[in-house]
């Protein structure tokens, strides 16, 4: 969600997984010679996405706890089943955030194809 | 490095006394301000010929922001030039803090935090809270992957002569600033996101106004797409952040304005309405951090509900736009001021 932009979902989810890869990437960059002190930012963005996946997980908590998600899931017609319902929502999530990456590189690669092939 | 400040200004009588002095009143003050009285009727260019700033009149109105700030470009004698809206007042370190990214030779473009000046209504309150919550999470991941996804045009500031080898400010779509940024990116110029630089516009605080902002926020997005895809499948990150965005920016509306009013009908469930609140939490996280240190924790539990409403009328604007520009195929250019 950026302003102006509604949003929800993969957005959310894209740049969580993109905080949660900082300490990684920094490691990296710092093996590449490139220190430039930004280890206060690294620790803040991924203590600010573990905080999200926390507090997803106590609303996840708090729902199970109110039976709320076994009424939802009862009326949606069959699944009763709560973690069931919570895998399927983040699987559904991550497959179309995958999916969208993965389309955006077919896409880059496409393009390359092309220009290769036009510039022959 | 010297700086010289563009002020568009289309009667702005009521703010930009209070944007000049802001200005002056830097640690860092710049070497000239200009203001670009584009046309107003009210009296704004008096302002500032009375605060001793250089005013200057195209022959008649631009028809839009970038076009103003372009026509004072070749005015512009020193390195750096910075673009600041006319309603928009800046922390006394804001210029000097937004400078130092400049002292790399790669950056070209250096943009800084943004929050409302007033917050009050409950428009106002809901792009507070997008502000907040946007610039203590999205754009410092983006600026940590060397990728902000626009260099906001009411405070950024560029090297002068990259502006003057692009041509300026473009005006080919509705949001200027964006078409920028990804013009930058896609040739190698380094932008930066400084988050110490801080400024205080004046947000929409009615509906009237914010109809006029997203309209011209979601119709930019949408053209700017349709612009840049090709070259912004080349930036690594920034392709990532674009097609996510739009991808989640489609799908929030539909979910949000149909598919979900159609679930809660079809199956007789209210639980479902839960689904509009149900990431209140996760929001509260990246807020509160951003709050907290600004003293403005009851500020921001007071407005979050007022977010809930923007997010709605957000899918709606972008909706129409998408609909308008791609599917009607009707460019809308015509550039309504509205704050």
């Amino acid at each position: 969600m950026s302003p102006g932009l509604p949003g929800t979902g993969i957005g959310g989810l894209f740049y969580i997984l993109s905080a949660l890869w900082m300490p990684v990437c920094e490691l990296w960059r710092r093996r590449q010679g490139d220190a430039s002190g930004r280890w206060p930012v690294v620790a803040r963005q991924f203590g600010i996405a573990v905080g999200i996946v926390a507090s997803m997980s106590g609303v996840f908590w708090a729902l199970d706890a109110a039976l709320m998600l076994e009424q939802v899931a009862h009326v949606a017609g069959g699944h009763h089943a709560m973690w069931s319902m919570r895998l399927s929502a983040l699987m559904v999530t991550s497959g179309v955030l995958s999916t969208v990456l993965s389309t955006v590189q077919v896409m880059r690669l496409c393009l390359r194809l092309r220009t290769v092939r036009n510039s022959a | 490095m010297e700086l010289t400040v563009i002020i568009p200004a289309y009667n702005e009588v009521e703010f930009v006394g209070d944007t000049i002095r802001s200005l002056l009143e830097q640690t860092l003050p710049p070497k000239e301000i200009i203001l670009v009285d584009d046309g107003s009727t009210d009296g704004t260019g008096d302002v500032g010929r009375r605060a001793g700033i250089t005013v200057i009149r195209p022959p008649r109105n631009t028809g839009s922001k970038a076009g103003a700030q372009t026509f004072a470009l070749p005015w512009v004698r020193t390195e750096l030039v910075m673009a600041i809206d006319a309603d928009t007042t800046l922390e006394p370190t804001a210029v000097e803090k937004l400078m130092q990214p400049f002292n790399q030779p790669g950056v070209g473009a250096a943009c800084g935090l943004v929050l409302p000046r007033r917050i009050k209504t409950l428009w106002e309150r809901g792009r507070f809270i997008e502000y907040l919550f946007a610039f203590t999470f999205y754009k410092q991941v983006q600026d940590y992957y060397r990728r902000p996804l626009i260099a906001s045009g009411c405070f950024s500031m560029y090297r002068t002569d990259l502006m003057r080898r692009h041509g300026g400010w473009p005006g080919r779509t509705l949001a200027e600033d964006m078409d920028l940024t990804w013009t930058f990116h896609q040739a190698g110029v380094g932008v930066r996101f400084v988050p110490e630089a801080v400024c205080y516009p004046i947000e929409p605080y009615n509906f009237s106004f914010m109809r006029k902002q997203l309209r011209r926020w979601s119709h930019g997005f949408v053209q700017n797409v349709a612009l840049h895809w090709k070259g912004v499948l080349t930036v690594p990150y920034l392709r990532s952040a674009v097609a996510v965005a739009l991808w989640d920016a489609i799908a929030a509306s539909l979910a949000f304005l149909i598919v979900l009013p159609v679930l809660v009908v079809v199956l007789r469930s209210p639980w479902l309405l839960l689904a509009y609140f149900i990431d209140a939490p996760a929001i509260l996280v990246p807020l509160l951090i951003g709050a907290i240190p600004r003293r403005e924790f009851w500020r921001t539990l007071v407005s979050l509900p007022s977010f809930f409403v923007l997010r709605l009328v957000n899918g709606f604007f972008f909706l129409e736009a998408v609909w308008s520009e791609w599917f009607l195929r009707r460019a809308s250019l015509t550039y309504e001021k509205g704050h």
